[in-house]
């Protein structure tokens, strides 16, 4: 899709107990950013303000990717919101892959713009 | 009303409990109702054609929220490399779409239920659980809709 987004594969270390697989998005994660900015650049006209992704684990431990996103006010109005986080989760399935190409299962959250500025939160990346 | 309804219509009321001052409380309540709603309500399809109703409840006993996540998981996964260089198929196949969606509905609100559950280092919003409440209810909307189409996706969801 992307031409600096060839297939990477897992880096694989040994150790005491064997062989490690860490998923690509830990190993090459400005890589992955790259591919998530083109995302949002891509969504922005839909009233996307900001993608913010945060590698960790889900609730299960597997390894995961926590996109907040970051939407207009008037795009974060509950007549809009469904559509909007339908269009955002289907352009990330579809654009950057997450679990086929970088190994990490994508969640997603939502905020509006006046929510995030009262909330001041750092960006976590 | 069905079980899940309730809980659906529980967490809209707890959602707007204290209008313009959302309490962190209420505001987690709902997103964890919301998600119990999607849990009962798929659990409820996939009982609904077991022969002997009376079993129903205790069979719905045999579901496990992580079980759920992992299929809900390989099921995504599954369809979406199906569709990824054919979008003719994906056009035509309104039933793979829709259980994709059914499936990621699920994951996403188990995942934000734990997070209102457990993580208090940081807020939940309202925009947060107006998204939970919504999709949720679009699951629920979508189910109540075609009973052929339920019937297909029960076959290809198991």
């Amino acid at each position: 899709m992307f031409d600096d987004e060839e297939v990477l594969h897992p880096l694989e270390a040994a150790r005491d107990n064997g062989v490690v697989q860490l998923p690509t998005a830990f190993v090459q994660q400005a890589r992955f950013q790259t591919a998530v900015s083109r995302a949002a650049q891509r969504l922005a006209p839909h009233g996307v303000v900001q993608i913010i992704p945060t590698l960790g684990e889900d609730w299960s431990g597997e390894p995961a990717v926590f996109f907040m996103v970051i939407l207009t006010d008037a795009a974060s109005r509950r007549d809009r919101l469904l559509n909007i986080s339908n269009e955002v989760s289907q352009t990330i399935y579809q654009q950057v892959q997450p679990l086929e190409k970088w190994g990490v299962l994508p969640y997603f959250n939502f905020r509006s713009q006046s929510e995030q500025a009262k909330l001041d939160q750092p960006a976590m990346v | 009303m069905a079980f899940h309804d309730d809980l659906l219509e529980l967490a809209q009321h707890l959602a707007n409990l204290h209008p313009g001052s959302p309490h962190q409380a209420s505001l987690r309540r709902a997103v964890s109702t919301a998600y119990y709603a999607l849990f009962h309500l798929l659990i409820s399809e996939a009982t609904a054609n077991w022969a002997r109703p009376e079993l129903r409840a205790i069979l719905g006993r045999c579901f496990d929220h992580g079980q759920m996540k992992t299929a809900s998981a390989t099921k995504v996964s599954e369809i979406n490399a199906a569709f990824k260089n054919n979008s003719q198929e994906k056009a035509k196949d309104s039933v793979a779409v829709h259980l994709r969606g059914v499936a990621d509905a699920f994951i996403q609100a188990q995942q934000r239920r734990n997070y209102a559950d457990y993580d208090r280092t940081r807020e939940v919003t309202p925009v947060e659980v107006d998204l939970q409440i919504a999709s949720v209810s679009e699951r629920r909307q979508n189910e109540a809709r075609s009973p052929t189409e339920r019937t297909e996706r029960r076959k290809r969801a198991s």
